[in-house]
């Protein structure tokens, strides 16, 4: 109702829309449940006070996702957490598809990241999960836009080779 | 299997999203967003409340004016929220295609000719007893006749809105639910615009006690009735079903 009111019930449908995506690439990066938490809840709080600061409405995500980054960059540096666990290291396993094509191709994409080194995933749940810029990666990673850009490329030729080497095993077996 | 570029970058999305939504339990957003929703109030009741302006150096004082100038051009005479409107719009354009927006007009039927800019004056918010909201407000508090039997009252919240302009939001506990009565008194009449994301969101447009009312009704349980009645806007929200919510919204004279 009226004028923080209305602005509220506002972001509340912003906040529910995005709260999932941004806690999971906060946790990805942190894997601490209470860091990425007060890192998510800080990130949406500076988020409505700079509002009017975000450059497109289709950024939104990975605006309030680099403002979280940033916010749980600082609090493992300042508590001196260990941070990074790649995805390989998830039960896989765990995973299921419904359809038999799907899961031949998941298995594909299974076996392609288990290969991958974490910096690799890393790169790519930023850039493809969290929709990142590539500048945004290399002020959160501390490394230079060249770097950065070499780093993504890698790690998607060595996805799309190990897809297709997997594709060419199974194929052949 | 030689995937293309588009392929490839809609592959690794694809697998990213479905691998960290399999593997990363996320905490329960409700409870999340109720957080967050506090941590917003505290930062915006504490500068108003604590501020002097004598304090405030130069450069303070010329924001202050500018924006001043800046709200008497955004307010509509006859429009206690056109100010909120405003920045409404920010949250419109960002959520974009998937919501909707829909606006209620409450005109007073004793007209009383040229509408009042209403002067906003310090917003302050602040938690009350029931009693203590009798003696701050200058009209007739609304009130549910009925609630589930196993409702009480949780919290009580008075926001002075300036100009004799309050909004008053009371809590209740139904089992681990919350319900949240708000009513706000608009003398001159208000508009007011409720945004809604209409892929999850059913709305209908009902009675209530004589008085045209629009029920949202969310997909998550979440529903809000908002009507108006004798010069105040009226809203019930709470995880509660639509036959509860009507009921309650009758009981309130």
């Amino acid at each position: 109702m009226s004028l923080h009111g209305n602005n509220l019930d506002l972001f509340e449908i912003l906040v529910k829309q995005n709260y999932e995506k941004v806690y999971q690439t906060v946790y990805f990066y942190t894997r601490d449940k209470f860091i990425s938490e007060d890192a998510v809840q800080q990130a949406f709080i500076i988020a409505y006070n700079k509002l009017n600061q975000l450059s497109s409405k289709d950024k939104f995500a990975s605006w309030v996702i680099s403002i979280a980054l940033n916010e749980a960059k600082h609090m493992l540096n300042h508590n001196n957490h260990e941070r990074i666990t790649p995805i390989t290291n998830f039960h896989l396993n765990t995973l299921s598809y419904s359809e038999e094509k799907d899961l031949d191709l998941k298995e594909d994409i299974d076996n392609a990241l288990n290969k991958l080194k974490h910096k690799e995933t890393e790169i790519l749940v930023l850039k493809y999960y969290a929709d990142l810029t590539l500048k945004q990666i290399s002020d959160l990673l501390g490394i230079n836009l060249s770097n950065a850009k070499v780093r993504l490329h890698r790690a998607k030729e060595k996805f799309r080779k190990m897809i297709d080497n997997e594709f060419k095993h199974n194929i052949g077996g | 299997m030689a995937l293309s570029e588009i392929e490839l970058n809609r592959a690794i999305k694809d697998y990213l999203s479905k691998e960290l939504d399999k593997n990363i339990e996320v905490p329960d957003i409700d409870n999340q967003w109720e957080k967050i929703k506090q941590q917003i109030l505290k930062t915006e009741t504490i500068p108003t409340t604590q501020k002097s302006i004598f304090k405030q150096n130069r450069v303070a004082l010329v924001i202050t004016i500018l924006l001043s100038i800046s709200t008497i051009t955004f307010l509509h005479p006859n429009n206690a929220n056109a100010f909120g409107g405003k920045i409404a719009k920010i949250f419109n354009y960002i959520i974009g295609k998937t919501s909707n927006n829909v606006t209620e007009t409450y005109q007073q039927v004793d007209d009383p000719g040229i509408p009042k800019v209403q002067d906003l004056g310090e917003i302050i918010e602040k938690e009350v007893s029931l009693d203590e909201v009798h003696n701050m407000i200058s009209f007739k508090l609304a009130t549910p006749s009925y609630l589930p039997h196993e409702a009480n009252t949780r919290r009580v919240f008075i926001t002075s809105h300036g100009a004799d302009v309050y909004e008053i939001n009371i809590e209740y506990n139904v089992n681990d639910k919350v319900i949240v009565f708000s009513q706000e008194n608009v003398p001159y009449g208000a508009s007011r615009g409720s945004l809604y994301d209409k892929d999850n969101t059913v709305i209908k447009d009902i009675m209530i006690n004589g008085n045209p009312a629009i029920l949202f009704m969310n997909k998550n349980g979440m529903n809000t009735l908002n009507w108006q009645s004798r010069s105040l806007l009226l809203q019930l929200k709470g995880q509660i079903s639509e036959e509860e919510i009507i009921k309650i919204a009758q009981s309130i004279k």
